[in-house]
């Protein structure tokens, strides 16, 4: 437990600046959304939704009301431009985190020390999942504290349901990439792994809910069981799809410990 | 007043520990791919030797330190330190061995005393050693690491490996990028833990440096261990270059007929005398002479494989530099 608080106290003091850089623009994002939304709450916004071609409303959340406060947010924000911060942030800090210690060969100084391998995983995952958790609510309080200011509707326990689920999937994607970074000796092999993944897991996403063969196959992408404007709107909580997002990080944690134990280091 | 690396417990006091193997190698072989890394090694160090290990770049000196420092796992055979399987327990034997690798790379962000506390927090005993050692070689524990030269990275290295007062050491060219002063120190403070008992393996490439500090050598080339020798057999066999300058000119044709010469060469008046092992007979015969001056040069790394090789190499070389000329 010693080499993991260790670990865990290193890596905060490594990464205390981009983590308050990463919270700072998450939370402004949210304050732009809100300062945004009075002045665009009663234009036409349903109808010009409803406007859209079918296939492009299929493609983005065919049963969101873009006119509702939380349909805007999530259109805006939670479903596009988030995931894709919290996704790079995700696998830039899990390939960092083993595969650009091996990179820069300041791992084999780690490994010199008696530490066990399965700690320095550990260390590095355990960080990563408590800087998600501060971004996630540094994104999420600014929703909450300022929907009544901005005249927007949105329920505390909607919120506190996007915010496990965006942690669950997030985490799934971090637990995939630590795996990658254990995989991989160089950091952009394991950051191209990373993002393929998700390029591919996402271009499923779309292509399953534009056609019908697809769709079958539709479960096998991460982004399937990201549904932000569910939970925001009515705080339902899928379980089968939360248990998946749990089941893929536990996986991937497990390989990447395993993998880790018995790789070669600096070869 | 002496210096606080004399002080503490000796390990040459329990006789036990002593004769079993603190290192041993069994058969050792790392693949990387279809290349030998190293093969079939088998060797052991006892406790309180300094044990060279001696070889040029890419013999499998570093393979060899990584598959002992559980960096790498071996296609096969056994890496053994204080009787642990090197790779299997890994974590408990690092407890007791301090390590400086071949190529010192460091947390560039940090300071050299921020660095030394990150990397005592994964030992149990503080680094008691650290404060005499940044003293005694010259290293400031407020420098940023980045600013730091090369030489000056070796120190922090050093620090790092002996700071815990380990029981064994184990060093891939440990004085790569000192000074020669500071060379001197890091001697210094080798001799010093081989006093109190302690186990050093070390590798270098540096001849002089293995002749200086070591009790006993493993000569490894292309991944094949050649030869292990006692410091005292290998000066006996060691092929060296003795210039002599006489007042006037001399025939040396006694010379050659000694067994220990192997080679005479002459310019004017100075003789270059290609011998191996005792000189008592050479000096006797040289004595007879009036001589202006007498030199030892150090021999190369390559005039030293020819001691173990004999002319083979050095045949085919002159082969190959024959048929160059064609």
């Amino acid at each position: 437990m010693t080499q993991i608080t260790n670990l865990l106290k290193r890596t905060f003091k490594d990464r205390r600046t981009s983590l308050v850089i990463y919270a700072a623009g998450l939370a402004a994002y949210s304050v732009f959304i809100l300062a945004i939304w009075p002045s665009i709450k009663n234009a036409q916004l349903q109808q010009l939704w409803q406007s859209y071609p079918p296939a492009l409303k299929k493609a983005f959340g065919a049963n969101i009301d873009l006119a509702a406060f939380d349909g805007f947010f999530t259109l805006e924000y939670f479903g596009q431009l988030w995931p894709l911060i919290l996704i790079a942030f995700s696998v830039g800090f899990a390939s960092a985190s083993l595969g650009g210690e091996i990179e820069k060969g300041t791992m084999e100084l780690l490994l010199s020390q008696p530490v066990r391998r399965r700690s320095v995983v550990l260390g590095k995952y355990l960080f990563f999942l408590l800087a998600l958790a501060a971004l996630i609510i540094a994104t999420l309080i600014p929703v909450v504290l300022g929907a009544p200011i901005a005249g927007g509707r949105v329920g505390i326990t909607g919120v506190a349901a996007l915010g496990l689920q965006a942690f669950l999937f997030f985490a799934a994607v971090g637990s995939y990439s630590i795996f990658s970074a254990a995989l991989f000796s160089t950091r952009s092999r394991a950051i191209f792994a990373s993002v393929a993944v998700a390029i591919i897991s996402y271009a499923l996403d779309i292509l399953a809910k534009l056609n019908n063969f697809v769709s079958n196959f539709h479960f096998l992408s991460l982004f399937y069981y990201y549904d932000p404007f569910r939970y925001l709107h009515s705080a339902s909580y899928a379980w089968g799809d939360l248990t998946v997002l749990t089941a893929i990080s536990l996986f991937s944690l497990t390989a990447a410990v395993l993998w880790f134990n018995h790789r070669d280091i600096a070869c | 007043m002496p210096s606080i690396l004399y002080r503490g417990t000796n390990l040459q006091s329990s006789t036990a520990e002593n004769s079993a193997a603190v290192i041993a190698c069994r058969s050792l072989t790392k693949y990387y791919g279809p290349q030998p890394g190293i093969s079939d090694l088998d060797l052991s160090v006892a406790a309180g030797e300094i044990f060279g290990f001696l070889g040029p770049n890419g013999a499998g000196k570093t393979t060899t330190i990584r598959l002992l420092m559980g960096m790498l796992r071996p296609t096969s055979g056994l890496a053994a330190i204080l009787g642990y399987d090197a790779w299997k327990k890994s974590t408990e034997i690092k407890r007791h061995i301090g390590h400086i690798p071949g190529d010192v790379r460091l947390y560039e962000h940090m300071r050299v005393g921020e660095l030394l506390d990150y990397i005592d927090g994964f030992r149990a005993s503080t680094g008691r050693l650290r404060a005499e050692l940044l003293e005694r070689l010259e290293l400031a524990a407020h420098k940023n690491v980045k600013s730091l030269s090369r030489g000056n990275r070796q120190k922090v290295a050093i620090v790092l490996a002996v700071m815990h007062d380990p029981d064994i050491l184990i060093l891939d060219e440990p004085t790569l990028g000192l000074d020669p002063l500071m060379q001197q120190a890091f001697y210094t403070i080798l001799l010093e833990l081989k006093q109190r008992g302690k186990t050093v393996f070390l590798s270098s490439h540096i001849l002089s440096e293995v002749e200086r500090v070591c009790d006993r050598v493993g000569i490894v080339k292309d991944g094949r261990l050649i030869e292990v020798q006692a410091i005292e057999a290998l000066r006996q066999n060691k092929i060296r270059h003795m210039d002599v300058t006489f007042a006037k000119e001399v025939n040396f044709e006694e010379l050659r007929r000694l067994p220990q010469v192997l080679e005479v060469q002459k310019h004017d008046n100075v003789l270059r005398i290609t011998l191996r092992g005792d000189i008592d007979a050479i000096i006797k015969e040289l004595a007879r002479h009036r001589i202006v001056d007498l030199t030892f040069a150090q021999p190369s790394l390559e005039d030293f494989f020819l001691s173990f090789y004999g002319a083979s190499r050095k045949n085919d070389t002159n082969n190959q530099s024959a048929k160059k000329n064609i």
